[in-house]
């Protein structure tokens, strides 16, 4: 009679919640919607299975990135969250041009700025510097991959198969 | 499990439930039996009944849209068990940051040097009479038009650009992960945009490689044409970096501004 009030996944799935309930840390009873929403798009069974595979201490993570995920699918059937992936990995395509763009730019200016250059370049003169500030530029990414989780952003959207 | 005597394999589903495989098994497309382990994985995070739950309210295009989804967040979750695409799209956010700085470090070296040119002009432009009547003029035309080109071009662009995003990326990282749930009233701008797309129309790359939807975005985006033109300078840039931005906004406010913050990127698995 004294006991705790069921979690919100043992009160949606009716059943008796034990002490040792996975689920009782990550979805407690006033917050019902957020366990219903991640049940209705992997099933309780899964995220149990799910959980019992992660270190307790990283399991709050996972439960975020799930009740992202499924917020995500059920919002958007189709693309889910992976929607989002290619929309952030674009802007980043444009930002890596905008900064070579600009990089350029400045390459120019700092020529035009040498007073043994000529003052007016011509268009084969502006195409041999974006190539070289493009160049120089691919080097850049790098700087921002910190550790080994920068090749991640690359490689799921890329040729690399992720199950081989 | 196999046809004896049949020309067909069973797909990777029902191999892996151990039934047999129709002609109209639903999953048949998208699993084929040479790779076990991206069903397997789709399997493991939403099972079957749940992708065909997915399946059945979505017209024939979009089930392979949605399948491809499907196998790409799976292979995802496999390879990075604990944070799945959600640790990607944290990174993302973090490098565009990132770049973003770096972007507006540039444009402050660029606003420098471009001082610096308007100050040599100046001190040309006061030198010229008596450069003219010593009879050493410099090109003055050359160098004015020149300068009026970067500054019609670029000043408007760097600061719309670099503003708005400057309140997202604070936006994205004040929230607190299990705030997502406010969300349910949001119309993220991508999902409009996805539903009224049309189908991927080159298939250069394998079906799961997701550099296809790279593509996909590119197509459906007329937004960025500038990028197509390759004429970064183009006045019309500056108006299609609004729109990028502010979808950008609206897709981070709506989609990722309760769950991208507070992750801790270094234990990425």
């Amino acid at each position: 009679m004294g006991g705790s009030s069921p979690c919100a996944s043992c009160k949606l799935l009716r059943r008796r919640c034990a002490k040792d309930c996975i689920f009782a840390p990550y979805f407690p009873s006033d917050d019902p919607h957020k366990f219903a929403i991640v049940h209705k798009v992997f099933g309780a069974s899964n995220v149990s299975k799910m959980l019992q595979e992660i270190p307790v201490h990283q399991r709050v993570d996972a439960v975020s990135s799930l009740v992202y995920e499924a917020n995500a699918r059920v919002r958007d059937p189709v693309y889910g969250c992976v929607g989002a992936i290619s929309y952030l990995q674009n802007q980043v395509s444009q930002l890596q041009m905008q900064l070579a763009a600009t990089q350029a730019e400045m390459i120019c200016i700092q020529m035009q700025q040498e007073p043994t250059l000529p003052t007016q370049l011509d268009q084969d003169d502006e195409k041999a510097l974006l190539l070289a500030s493009s160049n120089n530029f691919n080097n850049i990414p790098q700087h921002f991959n910190f550790a080994s989780t920068g090749n991640v952003i690359q490689d799921p959207l890329k040729r690399e198969s992720l199950w081989t | 499990m196999t046809l004896k005597g049949g020309t067909s394999q069973a797909c990777a589903s029902c191999k892996y439930q151990r039934r047999k495989c129709s002609s109209e098994c639903p999953l048949a497309p998208y699993f084929p039996p040479e790779q076990p382990k991206m069903f397997q994985n789709a399997h493991r995070l939403f099972g079957v009944r749940k992708i065909l739950r997915i399946l059945e309210n979505l017209d024939s295009p979009q089930k392979e849209e949605a399948m491809r989804s499907i196998i790409y967040q799976a292979n995802i979750r496999d390879r990075f068990p604990v944070h799945g695409c959600l640790g990607i799209i944290c990174q993302l956010h973090f490098q565009i940051r990132q770049m973003e700085e770096e972007l507006r470090a540039v444009y402050a070296h660029l606003e420098m040097y471009r001082q610096q040119q308007h100050h040599q002009i100046e001190a040309l432009t006061e030198d010229v009479p008596s450069q003219l009547e010593l009879g050493m003029a410099l090109p003055q035309p050359c160098l004015a038009q020149q300068y009026s080109y970067y500054m019609g071009s670029n000043i408007g662009y760097s600061s719309s650009f670099l503003d708005s995003n400057e309140n997202v990326g604070n936006s994205l990282w004040g929230q607190h992960p299990y705030a997502m749930n406010n969300n349910t009233n949001s119309k993220p701008v991508i999902q409009s945009q996805l539903v009224a797309s049309q189908p991927l129309s080159t298939q250069q790359e394998v079906v799961q490689d997701y550099d296809e939807m790279h593509s996909f975005f590119d197509i459906i985006d007329d937004r960025q044409s500038y990028i197509e033109t390759k004429e970064p300078y183009d006045s019309s840039s500056e108006e299609s970096l609004k729109d990028t931005t502010q979808s950008m906004e609206h897709v981070a406010e709506n989609e990722l501004k309760s769950a991208a913050a507070c992750f801790s990127l270094t234990s990425v698995n």
